[in-house]
C-alpha cells in the first residue's frame, strides 16, 4: 500500500480505501471460486467428450501447427533496431487464493544455441496493465520473454497473485480448479496447448485467437468447450520499439491502449462472438512491407522523432495511411555468390510417410500425398560456415530450386561459429524433383540498418543425381478429369 | 475500457477528497458524505468492467456519475444505500471530531452555509417560514399550516414556490442538486 496518506487530516480515507480494495479482491476471489464450484458438475459430465475431442485434435495437430507456423514465420515487418525490453512493467493484479497446482510443463529440449534458445529470466516482463476478463475472474496478462537466441516470445494467461498461469477448468488440468503457473520456459514458436508464440526480435507480429476458454489453455482449434458466451477473443502482438499505442473498436467506440515500451506488446481481450469458431489467425495484414492493422485493430500509433504518427486500417475509404518509419519494404535482390564448396551425399529412404520433418515446426514441410507416394531420399549437405550465427537474426538454409515444392527448404536454426563445418540433413521427395538437382546453401541476415530488411548470400551450390532405387511415379489422371475427357 | 482493481484504487487515492467534498456540499452532513463516498467506490469496484470510456478523465466522469446516482438515491430514500458496501464486507468507524471538521473544511461548508442562509433570507418571509418548518424541522404539512395559520393547500404552495426559487438560486445551481423534500 502507499505510505503517503491521501489526506493527513483524514486518516479514515486511507482506512476506507484499503478496506474497499481488499474487499473487492476478496469478493472477486469468492466469485471465481463460486463459478468454479458451479461449473464442476456440468464439466464432469462432459469431460470424457472433451478429452476425446482433444485427443482427436492432437492427432492432426502437427499438420495444423505447420499451417500456422507458415503464417507466423512470414516476416510481417522488419524493424531497424534491436528491441530492448522496457523496464518497470510490473503486473498489478489480485493476489491469489486459488489453490496452487503444478506448473505448466516446460517446453522440452530447449538449448541455448539452437532453435528458440532458452529464456533469459532477467529480460522478461509482464505488460504493465492486466486486462480484465469480460466474464470475470482473474485478469489476463502477457509476458514478453527474450531468449538466448534473441527471440521475443509472448506468453498469455490469467494473472493471479502476480503470477501468469492457467486455471484448471474448461477441461484444462482435469478441471482441478487450481492455478497452474506458466514458467518462463513454457514457450513455443506457434500456439500449442498454451498460448505462446515467438518471433525473432526484429520482426513484428499480430495475432488473434477466437474461442478462448476461461482456463487460458488452448484445447484445440475445433469445437467448443465452455459456454460460447463465456469464450473470449484475444488480440495480441509485438509492434516493435516505435509503437506507442493501438486503437481498437468495441461496441462501435474506439478504445486506445498503450503498448509495452520497448517491445510494442499489446493484449486485448473481448467477449466471444457468436458463432465463435476456435481459431488462430494473423491479426495484421502485410501491405508494402508494413503491418497494417486489420480486424479489431483500427489504428497503430508510432513514435516518430519527437512526434507521433497514426497508421490506420487499410479498410478506410482513403486506404492505409502509412507512417514514414524508414523501414519500407525493399524487394529482395539477387544474392551475391561466394562460390564456396558444398558437399552433398544422398541416401534412399523406403517411405517418407514415417519420416519426421526435421527442423522443428515452422521450418519443415509436410509431404503432399503425391510426393509421399513417390519415394524419397535424404541428403546430407556439408559446408564450412563463412559467417557466424549468434542469434535468430541470422541463419543458414539449404534450398533446392529444382523441386516443385517437394524438397525441404531447411533452415538450420542454430548458432554456428565462423569456419565451423556444418552438416544439414534434408529430406527430398523424388516425385517432386528432377533427376538431377542443385542444392544451394544460403546465409540470411536480418539487417539492423535499412534500407534492406534482409541480406541474403549464396554460400555455394552443388548439383547431384538422384540415387538409384528411387523411382518417379507418374500418377493417373483424377477420375473427374477422365470423365470430362470422354 | 474496463478498469483493473488497481486503477480503481488509483482513482480513489487521487480523487477521494474531491468526491467527498462534492458529496458533502450536497448533503451538508460529513458522516453521510463519507458513507456516500464509500458506497460510490464500492460500486466502482463492483462495476469496473462496465466503463466504456478511456483515460482518467472518462474514468473520473464515470465515478462522479456513480456518485450522483448514489446521492440521488440518498435524497430519494433519505438513507444511504449500502448494497455494494455490504457485498464487499466493508464497515467503517465513526469520524473523529478532527475528521468531521476536515470534511467540512474540504467542502467549504461554512461558507456554503452562509450562502444558503443568504438565499433563504432572499425569500419572502412567508415562504421562508414555510420552508423552515417543512424542510428544516421536517414537520408535516398539517402542522406547518396550523403553525402559520393557513390552509394546508396554501402551505404546500408556499413551500413549493420557495423550493422553486431556491432551485433557481446561484448556490443551488452551482451544487447541481435538488433541495430535499421537494
Amino acid at each position: 500500500m502507499h505510505k503517503t496518506p491521501i489526506d493527513p487530516e483524514l486518516p479514515i480515507l486511507d482506512e476506507l480505501g484499503q478496506a474497499l480494495h481488499e474487499g473487492a479482491l476478496a469478493s472477486e476471489r469468492r466469485l471465481v471460486e463460486q463459478q468454479l464450484t458451479e461449473r464442476q458438475p456440468a464439466e464432469r459430465q462432459s469431460t470424457e467428450h472433451r478429452r476425446a475431442r482433444r485427443g482427436h485434435i492432437a492427432h492432426g495437430g502437427s499438420r495444423m501447427r505447420l499451417v500456422f507456423a507458415r503464417l507466423l514465420r512470414r516476416p510481417l515487418l522488419v524493424l531497424p533496431l534491436l528491441v530492448v525490453l522496457g523496464g518497470g512493467a510490473v503486473a498489478l493484479a489480485a493476489s491469489g487464493v486459488l489453490r496452487s497446482g503444478s506448473a505448466v510443463p516446460a517446453t522440452p529440449h530447449l538449448t541455448p544455441d539452437a532453435q528458440l534458445g532458452v529464456p533469459l529470466a532477467g529480460r522478461s516482463r509482464l505488460i504493465a496493465e492486466s486486462v480484465p476478463d469480460p466474464v470475470g475472474g482473474p485478469p489476463w496478462s502477457m509476458r514478453v520473454v527474450r531468449t538466448s537466441r534473441d527471440f521475443l516470445c509472448m506468453q498469455i494467461g490469467r494473472l493471479y497473485g502476480a503470477q501468469l498461469g492457467v486455471i484448471g477448468e474448461d477441461g484444462a488440468f482435469d478441471d482441478d480448479r487450481r492455478f497452474h503457473p506458466l514458467p518462463l520456459s513454457a514457450i513455443s514458436e506457434v500456439p500449442g496447448r498454451f498460448l505462446s508464440t515467438c518471433e525473432p526480435s526484429n520482426l513484428t507480429s499480430s495475432l488473434e485467437v477466437s474461442g478462448m476458454p476461461a482456463s487460458a489453455e488452448l484445447p484445440g482449434l475445433a469445437g467448443t468447450l465452455g459456454k460460447p458466451s463465456e469464450e473470449r477473443r484475444l488480440y495480441f502482438g509485438l509492434l516493435g520499439p516505435d509503437a506507442v499505442s493501438v486503437t481498437y473498436r468495441q461496441h462501435g467506440r474506439a478504445m486506445t491502449v498503450p503498448v509495452q515500451p520497448g517491445t510494442g506488446a499489446y493484449l486485448i481481450v473481448l467477449p466471444g462472438a457468436r458463432p465463435a469458431p476456435r481459431s488462430v489467425a494473423d491479426g495484421g495484414k502485410v501491405a508494402d512491407g508494413r503491418l497494417v492493422p486489420v480486424s479489431v485493430l483500427s489504428e497503430i500509433t508510432y513514435r516518430l522523432g519527437r512526434g507521433v504518427c497514426e497508421e490506420r486500417t487499410i479498410t478506410t475509404p482513403r486506404g492505409p495511411k502509412a507512417c514514414p518509419r524508414g523501414n519500407t519494404f525493399v524487394a529482395p535482390v539477387k544474392p551475391r555468390d561466394l562460390h564456396r564448396a558444398i558437399h552433398v551425399s544422398l541416401r534412399a529412404i523406403r517411405s517418407a510417410r514415417s519420416v519426421l520433418v526435421p527442423g522443428g515446426a515452422g521450418r519443415g514441410r509436410t509431404p503432399s500425398p503425391r510426393a509421399a507416394r513417390g519415394g524419397s531420399y535424404e541428403a546430407i549437405v556439408a559446408f564450412r560456415a563463412p559467417f557466424a550465427v549468434r542469434s535468430a537474426l541470422s541463419d543458414y538454409s539449404v534450398e533446392i530450386p529444382d523441386c516443385r515444392g517437394g524438397a525441404e527448404a531447411r533452415a538450420l536454426e542454430q548458432n554456428i561459429r565462423a569456419g565451423e563445418l556444418v552438416r544439414a540433413r534434408v529430406l527430398v521427395f523424388a516425385n517432386e524433383c528432377r533427376a538431377r538437382l542443385t542444392f544451394e546453401v544460403h546465409y540470411h541476415a536480418s539487417a539492423s540498418v535499412l534500407p534492406s530488411p534482409r541480406e541474403e548470400t549464396l554460400v555455394g551450390s552443388a548439383t547431384v543425381s538422384k540415387p538409384s532405387g528411387v523411382a518417379i511415379i507418374r500418377e493417373p489422371p483424377a477420375a473427374g478429369r477422365v470423365r470430362r475427357a470422354r | 475500457m474496463p478498469l483493473s482493481h488497481d486503477q480503481v484504487a488509483a482513482l480513489y487515492r487521487e480523487h477521494a477528497p474531491a468526491v467527498l467534498a462534492f458529496l458533502a456540499r450536497r448533503v451538508l452532513l460529513p458522516e453521510v458524505a463519507v458513507d456516500l463516498l464509500a458506497e460510490t467506490f464500492a460500486r466502482a469496484y463492483r462495476d469496473r468492467a462496465r466503463l466504456r470510456g478511456e483515460g482518467e478523465e472518462a474514468a473520473l466522469a464515470w465515478v462522479y456519475g456513480i456518485a450522483r446516482h448514489v446521492l440521488a438515491s440518498y435524497q430519494r430514500r433519505g438513507a444511504v444505500e449500502r448494497r455494494a458496501l455490504r457485498a464487499l464486507g466493508v464497515e467503517r468507524r465513526a469520524l473523529s471530531d478532527a475528521e468531521y471538521d476536515r470534511v467540512e473544511e474540504l467542502a467549504e461548508l461554512a461558507s456554503l452555509g452562509a450562502r444558503i442562509d443568504g438565499e433563504l433570507d432572499a425569500l419572502a418571509v412567508e415562504q421562508r417560514d414555510a420552508v423552515r418548518l417543512r424542510v428544516c424541522e421536517e414537520r408535516p404539512y398539517d402542522e406547518v399550516a396550523h403553525e402559520l395559520g393557513i390552509s394546508e393547500q396554501t402551505a404546500r404552495a408556499r413551500v413549493s414556490r420557495a423550493l422553486r426559487a431556491l432551485r433557481d438560486s446561484p448556490t443551488f445551481k452551482e451544487l447541481g442538486g435538488q433541495p430535499d423534500h421537494a
